[in-house]
């Protein structure tokens, strides 16, 4: 029991202190991610949001390679007594942690199983809500495309593994009809990016992050998927513009009439408008290829290094007061 | 904010009596209050001033429009019969924003942002700028 807590208190440590590292990171690259790409941009965050849990995943798995029996371990040489909290089966000695320390662990299992809840809430939600749609729609003119009996003109794909792009009978039929290629090509960016997907993975990520990062980086996650599909979709049809008038067209149908002065700088929409209209080439880097490959070299480099790990992560919680 | 337009957006509750006079509205496109006591009351055993509240209420909910004819109202429906289905299924999953809050559902512009008509008058003329300034070069 002791080694469980141990085990789930040094993966709170870790992935907190990765969450703020990936929050001083992005703070200081802010400048230099906004020079890339959109869809560069999504990748960039989907790894922020998920960094800290696959970093204490694999941190804690190279910590316990004594214990899966991958290398030797090292209390042979350091002797008894331990002059730090074990973490291997064959020679754990079972002191209880300190308080704050079983503490964490405590509240880490907790945000975990919230997490696997979250999870499984989003797969019934989305299946319940597709179903149900799915009554309540028609098939549209493309095979692709549901229609909703709906009269005010919006579009949205729904669902996480095989997202249905819908779009409201006010929108295909209504004064906005014009722009429903432009909206249709946006959201059918969404569906080729696997952009739920994504979306619902870096929410679980999030859960491992600190309080205040996580908030951060899904507001940032959405924002880059949203221009990414507005460019997939000025790439589809072929002008920027269309997509631009289009998102101002249908917000304009959505707003109420005008009840005085609000907050025009920062709005997602600006945001999304001004990138349409701004042609600079931005660079797509780092790729998904890219990021894969740092993955599994710095998992090669927790692998060939794992006494080191282990000893690290026994002497941290040691550090840490157990 | 965005929670006060959200909640605006998501249908009110709707009674039995209500529901059944909507019904009502959709079978005839338009009625007042003794022809729906008519249709909907008289079965039940209520009075028309009961069916008379229930149109006042769907009028105050949104759901149904009225105009005065003489001395009485003459009510119509506000949402078809398909598009109030559509909105229920949609509630009874939460609602957009929770959709959107999970990652299931992302839609072409935010279902509940707050951007006012002044704002998206200053964006149409970036882009006529854009487009000018395009065309000049």
């Amino acid at each position: 029991m002791t080694l469980v807590i141990l085990c789930v208190a040094a993966f709170a440590v870790i992935s907190y202190a990765a969450s703020g590292a990936v929050a001083l990171g992005l703070r200081s690259l802010r400048h230099r991610t906004d020079r890339t790409a959109p869809a560069a941009r999504a990748r960039l965050y989907l790894v922020a949001a998920l960094l800290p849990f696959l970093s204490a995943l694999a941190i804690l798995t190279a910590a316990l390679a004594p214990t899966f029996g991958w290398i030797a371990d090292h209390c042979g040489v350091l002797g008894d007594p331990h002059p730090h909290p074990h973490i291997c089966v064959e020679h754990h000695v079972a002191v209880w942690p300190a308080i704050w320390l079983t503490t964490l662990a405590f509240a880490m299992a907790l945000r975990f199983s919230l997490a696997v809840t979250r999870l499984g809430y989003a797969v019934i939600l989305g299946r319940l809500t597709q179903h149900r749609l799915r009554d309540a729609s028609h098939p549209g003119n493309e095979l692709d495309i549901r229609v909703l009996p709906l009269d005010e003109p919006q579009a949205f794909v729904l669902g996480i593994f095989r997202p249905q792009l819908y779009i409201t009978r006010g929108l295909a039929e209504g004064a906005q009809r014009r722009h429903l290629p432009a909206v249709v090509a946006h959201e059918r960016g969404h569906v080729q990016r696997r952009d739920p997907l994504r979306r619902v993975l870096a929410g679980i990520g999030l859960a491992f992050h600190l309080p205040g990062v996580a908030g951060r980086i899904a507001a940032q996650l959405t924002r880059a998927q949203e221009m990414a599909a507005d460019l997939a979709a000025a790439q589809s049809i072929g002008s920027r513009e269309s997509v631009a008038r289009a998102l101002i067209a249908l917000a304009k149908a959505r707003v109420p009439p005008p009840r005085g002065a609000f907050a025009f700088s920062g709005s997602e929409l600006e945001s999304r408008v001004v990138q349409l209209m701004d042609e600079t080439q931005r660079r797509d880097w780092p790729t998904t290829s890219t990021l894969l490959c740092g993955g599994l070299a710095s998992l090669m480099l927790l692998a060939s290094g794992a006494e080191g790990v282990h000893h690290g992560v026994e002497l941290l919680l040691g550090a840490l007061g157990s | 904010m965005s929670r006060r337009r959200n909640a605006a957006r998501r249908l009110p509750p709707v009674g039995e009596l209500e529901l059944a006079v909507l019904e009502h509205l959709w079978t005839t496109g338009e009625t007042d209050v003794l022809a729906a006591h008519k249709a909907v009351g008289k079965r039940r055993g209520i009075t028309p001033n009961t069916v008379g509240s229930a149109l006042e209420r769907l009028h105050r909910k949104g759901l149904a429009s009225r105009e005065k004819v003489s001395h009485a109202y003459r009510y119509q429906p506000v949402l078809t019969r398909d598009a109030f289905a559509a909105r229920r299924m949609l509630d009874a999953v939460g609602g957009s924003r929770t959709l959107s809050d999970t990652g299931l559902l992302s839609a072409f512009v935010d279902l509940v942002a707050d951007e006012d008509q002044a704002s998206l008058n200053r964006l149409e003329a970036l882009i006529a700028e854009k487009r000018g300034a395009g065309s000049g070069t």
